[in-house]
């Protein structure tokens, strides 16, 4: 097991620096100008030429290529030209927020996606099932912004429930950073009131966000329960009399369940994806809201920082997918 | 037992997440109250984040909103006018043909971190905004010298005649006055993200992509007295609906920019009141005057005929805009409005085509940056051209990369759609970077290549002409000569649409000024 995530780690950096390089000289391809935008329209040759210099973007590609890979090794992502901070403070600073989108909706996708699942594969053809086919009809047909402003319409226009968007109301000050997750912060300090704002501000955009992913781990799960209950072994069990609760979620769904694991590690790179559009209607300030800023401003080492960052993210997740595997399936051995 | 206790403890949780989510919903912002915090707080709404919160790099709508609160400026504008008016100078004069200014400073003031201001400051300020040579340097670039005669007086010297420039100084990008003891205490970097300046709010939070906090600050020179709000929040929205349902519900007070695309679904909203102000911009569509059939006047001339400008104002921009007469918006002074005007004729384009050559028309290329309005307008355009025999294909980019592609005239398309928006309220922010022939490519904003020796005597006339009647009869003039040579079709002036919540008072619009939140009162 050592041995395979050791290689795994290996694997990693190579794909890191494959994707680096990728995205480097495709990012850089974009016609346009990033000394001129930042020093605005305005601004005089001389202008311009020092922005230029402060970036480095009067360097050959390659020389700036080599420049920022070195930077890279010592830690330095480089200064963003937009904001003119660090990127990694940058990226520190906005992905909190992101992962606490992220992490809620993956819990919802779990925590509803496989009872769900479940459910509808139990008592199949009966109603929850026809609800969950549906449920996941909906989920993988309709667009994440549409179904952003229809919650936002019901639960917060129409119902008043639940804050439109941002992370915390605007009237309250946010907890002391521990973890930079609102709800968790707020809840290690006892400041109520923050952690039921982050809480309510919390719910429309997580759910909007988990509902694709929930739709593919609902019919994933039932997919893989319905065949794994028609085997031989799930009959055995029936037959030793072992309680039917006990054949489904020990026996059964043990073995549903890796298939459904591959699922979230892929799910992971969509939520990421999806958390760009997300964080843009719920003004939640994540990540995607500041690629999506870097990407208009074309301030090349933000993009770098951002899908530095998410590939990181994806790729350390899949990993933990493939080690996780050997738990759950003994039949599975990295040695 | 340890099942037993494992169920408590679930039961527990969701006990606790179950009454944090009801309690939760009881205190949505829509049931705020009059003792709720939410009345001593302005919640202004912005289209994106702040960048810098430093006057010498702040440049942008939401970073001057911060600066303008923070910071003062020598000259201000009176109410909603382009009118001067006294900021930290309480008067100012000209001498040497408007190549000396002097300006009397306002005694007393202190800056946040209560050291004093005086006319050292001004001079730091101004030289630190140059030296930095970031976005907003350029307006101070002119600035030979500045000579300190006593702390309330400050003595500018120009390069040159330049009576544009007491113009630049009634705004806050690169103006404001920052402490100098402040600076020497913290440093340069310290100030992206945090204030030190003469104005009533200073910056105490931002989280970024969030919200900038801004409170009182307690050495303002026109003190507390009264009815003032303790806090002022800037809150960064940049989705149109949310802004929209957030001003709605009370999630936020007021959007100064609401986007123009959406603000047709607040009107007769209760609880919010609209207001649609005529902007500082002009939407135009730049022809290229140097290369291809647009580089004949009469071709220039016929295009002009070709659009249907009361559609763009009525079906694009749903009659929040106005059509334009000349490359000059009607709120700002120079503008005459007794010049002529384009509109849609097709008959006298084919008739202009027909004596500039091209009876049957030709192919043209037409750029667009990613705006759904600015697209909308070239493709109605394209249907019209279509009918006198002119195939006009559009594409679609970033701004970032139409702006490489205009700015040189190898890759310069026939046309391009774009806004300017003004700097500073003065004719020759509008006329001088877009039509001086030493403006063209990426020296200025001349992107349709046009050169006329006549316009540059007059626009270089009349930034050194004292005389501010005498500067009006010379930019009409400017107007006159460019309506007829036509170097691009200038569509109309965008209104701004200033959205705020009824309880919201004392909001003074002015186009080139953010809110000034310290005449404003909420109940």
């Amino acid at each position: 097991m050592f041995s395979f995530i050791v290689r795994r780690l290996g694997q990693l950096i190579l794909v890191l620096f494959g994707m680096l390089v990728l995205t480097f000289y495709v990012s850089h391809m974009v016609p346009g100008d990033p000394a001129r935008l930042a020093a605005g329209l305005h601004a005089t040759q001389s202008q311009v030429n020092q922005v230029r210099r402060q970036f480095g973007l009067n360097l050959p590609l390659t020389a700036q290529f080599v420049r920022y890979a070195a930077n890279l090794l010592h830690g330095n992502l480089g200064l963003s030209i937009l904001t003119r901070n660090p990127v990694s403070a940058d990226l520190g600073a906005y992905f909190p927020a992101t992962l606490e989108i992220t992490l809620t909706a993956l819990l919802i996708v779990l925590v509803v996606g496989i009872p769900l699942g479940v459910v509808s594969a139990v008592r199949r053809d009966g109603m929850p099932d026809h609800f969950s086919r549906v449920f996941a009809l909906l989920g993988v047909s309709m667009p994440p912004f549409w179904l952003a402003v229809l919650l936002q319409e019901v639960f917060a226009q129409k119902l008043g429930w639940l804050p439109v968007g941002g992370m915390l109301s605007s009237y309250l000050t946010p907890p002391g950073h521990i973890t930079g997750l609102y709800v968790l912060d707020s809840l290690f300090t006892g400041n109520w009131p923050d952690f039921t704002s982050a809480f309510a501000s919390l719910i429309l955009p997580s759910v909007t966000l988990a509902f694709g992913s929930l739709a593919i781990m609902t019919r994933m799960v039932r997919a893989k329960l319905l065949d794994v209950l028609h085997q031989d072994f799930i009959r055995t069990a029936r037959a030793k009399g072992l309680p039917e609760r006990r054949v489904i979620y020990i026996h059964a769904l043990k073995n549903a369940l890796p298939p459904a694991v591959t699922v979230i590690g892929l799910q992971v790179g969509s939520l990421l994806q999806g958390a760009v559009l997300v964080e843009a209607i719920f003004a939640w300030p994540g990540v995607g809201t500041y690629a999506l800023q870097a990407s208009e401003g074309l301030d090349f080492p933000a993009i770098l920082g951002f899908t530095l960052l998410v590939s990181v993210v994806y790729v350390l997740i899949n990993t933990i997918v493939d080690i996780l595997y050997a738990f759950l399936d003994p039949r599975i051995s990295y040695s | 037992m340890a099942k037993l206790s494992a169920r408590h403890a679930a039961l527990g949780t969701a006990l606790v997440l179950a009454t944090s989510l009801l309690a939760a919903c009881g205190s949505s912002p829509a049931s705020t109250k009059s003792t709720n915090p939410a009345n001593q707080a302005l919640v202004l709404l912005q289209n994106y984040d702040v960048t810098s919160m430093d006057p010498a790099i702040a440049y942008d709508p939401p970073s001057s909103q911060v600066v303008s609160l923070a910071y003062g400026t020598l000259l201000t504008l009176k109410g909603s006018s382009t009118e001067l008016a006294p900021g930290l100078a309480t008067s100012w004069q000209s001498s040497a043909g408007g190549k000396v200014w002097t300006f009397s400073l306002r005694k007393g003031i202190h800056f946040a971190d209560g050291s004093a201001f005086n006319s050292q400051a001004v001079k730091f300020a101004f030289e630190r905004t140059i030296k930095m040579n970031q976005g907003p340097a350029w307006m101070l670039d002119v600035i030979k010298s500045i000579a300190t005669p006593s702390p309330d007086k400050v003595v500018i010297t120009l390069k040159y005649a330049y009576q544009p420039f007491i113009y630049s100084l009634a705004q806050p990008s690169g103006t404001a006055i920052i402490s100098p003891a402040g600076v020497k205490k913290h440093g340069n970097a310290w100030f992206q993200n945090h204030t030190d300046g003469t104005g009533p709010y200073q910056a105490s939070q931002w989280v970024h992509g969030q919200q900038v906090v801004m409170v009182r600050n307690p050495h303002y020179w026109q003190g507390w007295q009264g009815d003032h709000f303790n806090k002022v929040i800037l809150k960064i929205v940049t989705e149109p609906s949310t802004q929209q349902m957030l001003l709605q519900t009370g999630g936020a007070d007021m959007n100064i920019a609401f986007p123009l695309s959406n603000v047709s679904q607040l009107k007769n909203q209760k609880g919010l009141k609209v207001l649609t102000e005529p902007g500082l911009n002009i939407l135009y569509i730049g022809l290229n005057n140097k290369t291809g059939p647009t580089a004949n006047q009469l071709v220039r001339q016929a295009l002009s005929y070709t659009l249907d400008y009361q559609g763009a104002v009525k079906e694009i921009y749903s009659g929040y805009a106005q059509q334009a007469k000349g490359p000059l918006p009607p709120a700002l002074w120079g503008y005459d409005a007794s010049l002529p005007q384009y509109h849609l004729d097709l008959a006298k384009a084919k008739q202009l085509l027909t004596q500039a050559g091209y009876p049957h028309g030709f192919p043209m290329t037409i750029t667009v940056e990613e705006n759904p309005l600015y697209q909308q307008v070239v493709e109605s355009w394209q249907s019209t051209l279509k009918q006198i025999g002119i195939t006009a294909t559009i594409t679609t980019m970033p701004w970032a990369t139409e702006y490489k592609k205009i700015s040189v005239l190898k890759t310069a398309p026939s046309a391009f759609i774009t806004s300017w928006y003004a700097d500073f309220a003065d004719p020759d922010d509008f006329l001088y970077p877009q039509y001086a022939s030493n403006q063209q490519g990426t020296v200025g904003f001349n992107l349709e290549w046009y050169g006329n020796p006549q316009v540059d005597k007059l626009l270089n006339q009349a930034r050194v002409t004292p005389d501010h009647q005498q500067r009006i009869t010379l930019y009409q003039q400017v107007q006159k000569l460019l309506i007829q040579q036509a170097p691009a079709i200038w569509v109309l002036d965008q209104k701004t649409a200033v959205v705020e919540r009824s309880n919201v008072h004392g909001y003074v619009y002015n186009a080139l000024w953010p809110v000034n939140a310290y005449s404003m009162t909420k109940n």
